[in-house]
């Protein structure tokens, strides 16, 4: 198993977000979230990450059988867990292309590339993401608008090549024809060794990337599992048909 | 860590007042500590204002009655051994100069002291033409959770006016204070205002400046204790040959405090302001939040503006922000407002006057409001 | 040239100080540097104004500087250098860190001469003198070239300016003279390193340069390694002449050891149309106060202010710009960025001045200043003097610190805190070190990763 969470309750602001959560994710799979707005979404992706704002109370979360609790945030993502933002972070005077390299070689520290080798990979990818060549010299986020900054994430998990990725809410303020190159560049990098956490309020981005699970989220417990049925089901009733 | 400061030089004036002048005035026992004090400091030379003489002009008890309100004032000579009085007199506080703040203290000749619980509000009016020297010396303490309004009108055409108002504002109280200097003629105004905040106290001050020849002002608000929030917007207009140098000064010394300090002005003919805004934030003052922002229109090539702001930071988890600017009339406006048939000396009266008549709506005085027009309408 | 560099500081005589700066000792100076008499007469009167001058009222705590302490090392003959051995222990691991070799070290910790710039240094002499620019130390510069020397030197900065211009009046030694003719492009930034030719110059340095009508020049003064002296008073003076359409830049790197009171004056007269750049890193000395200053005095001229100042540890910096604008159709841009960390405390202190005679001005102030920690302070203090209805000008302050979603975002992607705090920090200075040469800015940012314990490169 890629990543196991176990009866994980997580504090934010001394109020408690999570509640017992439990999730199984395996290699090669897909899998979404689907949650009301402040059902504890971005808590969820930001526990996996190590993001120190949210204190983990109880449970544990395993990282190919190992528990990664103890690891910072930078540990976790050498062990191979990306994070996608909702709202990504400005770095001012910071180039994305340097940025980049910098991290790719944190990461990959076996995989020598050069800064040609390596622009090469990065320009491929911005091509197939329809990111303008010019951004990789502009510094990070920095005048990006909503779309260029979600493009921006996907770019990284494709050249970072992680093992998880955990996609906080890629989906919300795309226009459709950004969407659709997102979610091609979200299936361009699942392959049968990689897992897909996405994390979304809505089906749209599902109906594009179609996980092999879905589980519907809510007052920080998994309430429900199952396949596309359940994303199609929470469109027409919403998520107060769910309520007990 | 130390730095060099720099000390106002000072100068003595051969006639001052002495003890013999608060012996005219009264209560003399209470004035005592001061007088001393008083005699031994000298007059401040301030270059900006230009001043570097000075002659005291005589004292005389106030005539008139400048008080009205809801609140009941204090103002008999028991009532300065209240211990909070005691306290706020003695505190460390200099104002625009000690010479002045002193000066208030020894030699005021009118003044007041209102403790507000509860909701009060409360207005002093005090005429330069009947009472040509007026030194106040006031205070002001907001109860715990009470809410005042306070409103302070300086006018007419005297010789000096010097005030020094402290304020007191308790836990969770709540102060707004309309202060209004509009004494054109007179030759020097020094103002200098105290506002000590506790916890969650929240205060609002409104000061509008137009003229005296020279004026002084001085506002330091001091957020004592968790939660305090002080907001100030000023609003200024000088023509002829006036000066004026206006002081806002922060002090978070507690954590989550906030404090935003706007001025807005016009300046014409030959005269000149100095905007002065001072943040400073202390080691302990964790998540604090400073603004100051000024603007000044300038409307002649011979009038001047200098800004000198200053942030001095201590703690890192605060944000501090500091913007001033200086700009001549938008010749864009002026074609939009002309273009709709306006003269250029409407569109011009236009817009100055929207700079003023955020403030001036809001003042809660119906004829103090008419003064404020009237003397603006006649400025421009 | 070649006589200073071959000379290898041995002291010949030595004469017993006397305490206290006197006529005496300005007039030893000046013989044996063999001056005009006009330069001689310069030194006296500056010597007077300095004692006569009482100390500056605002700025960095000097009540430690004792003058009297660097006399010794004013005698013609004194020995300014002491040896490899007597160099601090950080200064020596600093070096090494910043992999400098070991040549370059021993000029940089003040105990060895810079034998091998002769080399390079004539290689440009050579390309310059084909264009007809003059490029050779100010001793030298004062003896060849009398009359373009007299009409320029101290007139910008005149010595009664303050204190310390007196001070450095009086006991000037060393530095650069540049005069770059009429029209001409100098190709290559042109480096003050050249003119270091005897250990412990550079302490009283004086720098002239006159970009002619429509010339344009890059000038590089210091070097970001730490440099070490046994005189611990640097007192420097730049003065820039840009005539006429010309264009100059003039870039600073200072990082004087932790023992130094590093107290200069730069200052650039700019004519019609022409355009003066200052570029300025401050990274190290005790504490600093340097306000680089353009006198805009032409029709149309131009100001561009960039400032970076790292105050670390014990540093007070105290640094700024002063720009002054006496012509019409001026324009004038301020960036100013300061760094506070390990108790370090960073000052911006500026003036902007805008004279009745000055209409249509546009000027923009920006200070930007990042606290580290909570050790640190920073102050500022931007003064804005404006005496023009016609004139544009905006002024932005802002204090503050790193956002811990900002080191989040990077530790996420993989990035250690340390890097993370070092990226964070390389870039808010970004705009400014980018417009250093590369060697310069390279060695800038390795300063600021070894201060956060970064790896990065």
């Amino acid at each position: 198993m890629l990543l196991e969470i176990r009866n994980l309750h997580v504090e934010v602001e001394g109020k408690e977000v999570l509640k017992g959560l439990n999730l199984n994710i395996n290699p090669g799979e897909t899998h979404a979230i689907m949650g009301p707005n402040g059902a504890g979404k971005t808590t969820l992706a930001s526990t996996i990450m190590g993001n120190p704002k949210y204190m983990i109370t109880d449970g544990d979360i395993l990282f190919e059988g190992k528990s990664i609790l103890e690891m910072t945030v930078d540990e976790r993502a050498k062990f191979g867990i990306f994070q996608s933002f909702q709202y990504p972070e400005e770095i001012p005077g910071v180039k994305l292309r340097n940025f980049l390299k910098l991290a790719y070689d944190t990461v990959h520290p076996d995989k020598k590339l050069s800064v040609f080798d390596f622009g090469d990979l990065i320009v491929k990818q911005a091509d197939k993401l329809k990111i303008d060549r010019s951004f990789l010299d502009r510094y990070i986020n920095v005048g990006f608008s909503g779309g260029e900054r979600k493009k921006s994430e996907i770019l990284q998990l494709n050249v970072l090549n992680p093992k998880l990725a955990v996609l906080d809410e890629t989906d919300s303020g795309l226009d459709i024809d950004a969407l659709k190159i997102v979610s091609d560049g979200i299936k361009n990098f699942a392959n049968p060794k990689v897992s897909v956490l996405i994390i979304t309020h809505y089906q749209r981005i599902l109906d594009h990337v179609k996980p092999d699970f879905v589980h519907v989220f809510m007052n920080g417990k998994i309430v429900k599992t199952g396949g596309m049925e359940i994303a199609s089901e929470l469109e027409s009733n919403g998520y107060e048909s769910l309520t007990v | 860590m130390t730095s060099v400061e720099y000390v106002t030089p000072t100068f003595y004036t051969p006639f001052d007042y002495t003890l013999k002048d608060a012996l005219n005035l009264g209560n003399v026992e209470w004035r005592r500590p001061f007088i001393e004090k008083y005699m031994d400091t000298g007059f401040p030379k301030w270059k900006r204002l230009n001043l570097s003489e000075f002659f005291v002009k005589p004292l005389k008890p106030y005539k008139g009655e400048p008080f009205s309100g809801s609140v009941l004032y204090k103002k008999s000579v028991k009532s300065f051994n209240d211990d909070t009085f005691n306290d706020m007199m003695n505190r460390d506080f200099n104002g625009s100069h000690l010479k002045f703040t002193l000066m208030s203290k020894a030699f005021f000749n009118t003044g007041f002291f209102v403790e507000i619980s509860g909701e009060g509000e409360f207005l002093a009016k005090y005429d330069l033409n009947e009472n040509p020297t007026t030194v106040e010396n006031s205070l002001v303490v907001v109860k715990k959770g009470a809410k005042a309004t306070i409103v302070r009108e300086v006018k007419g055409n005297g010789k000096l006016n010097v005030g020094t108002t402290l304020f007191l504002i308790e836990k969770g109280a709540k102060l707004e204070f309309f202060n209004i200097l509009m004494a054109p003629s007179t030759p020097l105004m020094v103002d200098s205002n105290l506002y000590i905040l506790k916890e969650n106290a929240d205060v609002e001050v409104y000061d509008i400046i137009l003229g005296g020849e020279k004026v002084a002002s001085h506002h330091r608000f001091e957020l004592t204790e968790h939660g305090a929030k002080s907001r100030l917007t000023s609003a200024y207009f000088e023509n002829g040959k006036e000066r004026a140098d206006l002081q806002y000064e922060l002090i978070h010394e507690a954590p989550k405090t906030y404090g935003k300090i706007i001025g807005n002005g016009v300046i014409n003919d030959e005269s000149y302001m100095v905007f002065r805004g001072l943040t400073n934030i202390k080691r302990e003052a964790f998540d604090a939040n400073a603004e100051e922002s000024g603007y000044t229109l300038v409307l002649s090539p011979n009038a001047r503006a200098d800004a000198i702001p200053s942030l001095r930071v201590r703690n890192h988890s605060v944000s501090a922000k500091h913007s001033a600017s200086t700009g001549s009339l938008d010749d864009d406006k002026l074609y939009y407002m002309m273009s709709r048939g306006l003269s250029k000396r409407m569109a011009m009266q236009l817009i100055v006057e929207g700079m003023f008549n955020p403030i001036i709506d809001i003042i809660p005085v119906d004829d103090v409001k008419r003064d404020v027009k009237d003397e603006l309408s006649s400025k421009i | 040239m070649s006589e200073k560099l071959s000379f290898d500081g041995k002291v010949n005589y030595v004469v017993k100080s006397k305490p206290g700066l006197d006529k005496k000792l300005i007039e030893e100076i000046s013989f044996n540097k063999d001056e005009p008499v006009w330069m001689r007469e310069l030194r006296l009167k500056s010597l007077d104004f300095f004692l006569k001058r009482s100390n500056p009222v605002f700025g960095v705590d000097i009540s430690k500087l004792d003058v009297n302490e660097i006399i010794p090392y004013l005698k013609p003959d004194a020995e300014k250098s002491g040896s490899w051995e007597e160099v601090p222990e950080n200064i020596k691991e600093t070096f090494e860190k910043l992999g400098i070799p070991d040549a370059e070290r021993k000029v940089l910790a003040g105990v060895g001469a810079q034998y091998d710039s002769e080399v390079v240094y004539q290689h440009i002499k050579d390309q310059l003198s084909r264009l007809g620019v003059i490029f050779l130390d100010m001793e030298s510069a004062v003896k060849e070239y009398p009359e373009l020397v007299k009409k320029y030197f101290m007139r910008a900065v005149p010595p009664n300016d303050h204190k310390f211009a007196a001070l450095h009046g009086a006991i000037w030694s060393g530095g650069s003279f540049v005069y770059v003719p009429k029209d001409v492009e100098v190709p290559m930034p042109l480096q003050a390193y050249f003119m270091m030719a005897s250990p412990g110059m550079g302490q009283f340095e004086h720098t002239l340069i006159i970009v002619d009508k429509g010339a344009k020049l890059h000038f590089i003064e210091g070097c970001s390694a730490p440099k070490y002296s046994v005189i611990n008073l640097h007192s420097g003076m730049v003065e820039i002449y840009v005539d006429e359409g010309a264009s100059m830049k003039y870039s600073t790197v200072q990082n004087w050891s932790k023992n130094t009171y590093n107290l200069n004056t730069k200052r650039a007269l700019v004519e019609k149309d022409a355009t003066m750049v200052w570029v300025s890193g401050s990274i190290g000395s005790a504490k600093t106060m340097l306000y680089p200053t353009s006198v805009l005095k032409g029709k149309g001229a131009r100001a561009e202010h960039m400032n970076i100042t790292y105050a670390g540890n014990d540093q007070h910096m105290d640094t700024g710009s002063k720009i002054i604008h006496v012509a019409p159709y001026t324009s004038s841009k301020v960036d100013a960025r300061s760094i506070s960390s390990d108790g370090g405390w960073a000052f911006y202190r500026g003036l902007l001045k805008v004279l009745p005679t000055a209409h249509h001005v546009k000027s923009t102030v920006e200070c930007s200043a990042l606290m580290v920690d909570d050790a640190s302070a920073s102050d500022t203090v931007p003064i804005i003097e404006v005496m023009n209805n016609e004139a544009d000008i905006g002024h932005e302050a802002r204090i503050g610190k790193i956002k811990e979603s900002q080191i989040y975002y990077l530790m996420s992607r993989g990035i250690s805190e340390g890097d993370a705090k070092a990226l964070i920090v390389r870039g808010f200075m970004e705009p400014i070190v980018k417009q250093l040469p590369l060697e310069y800015a390279i060695e800038f940012n390795r300063l600021v990763n070894m201060k956060f314990t970064s790896d990065l490169g």
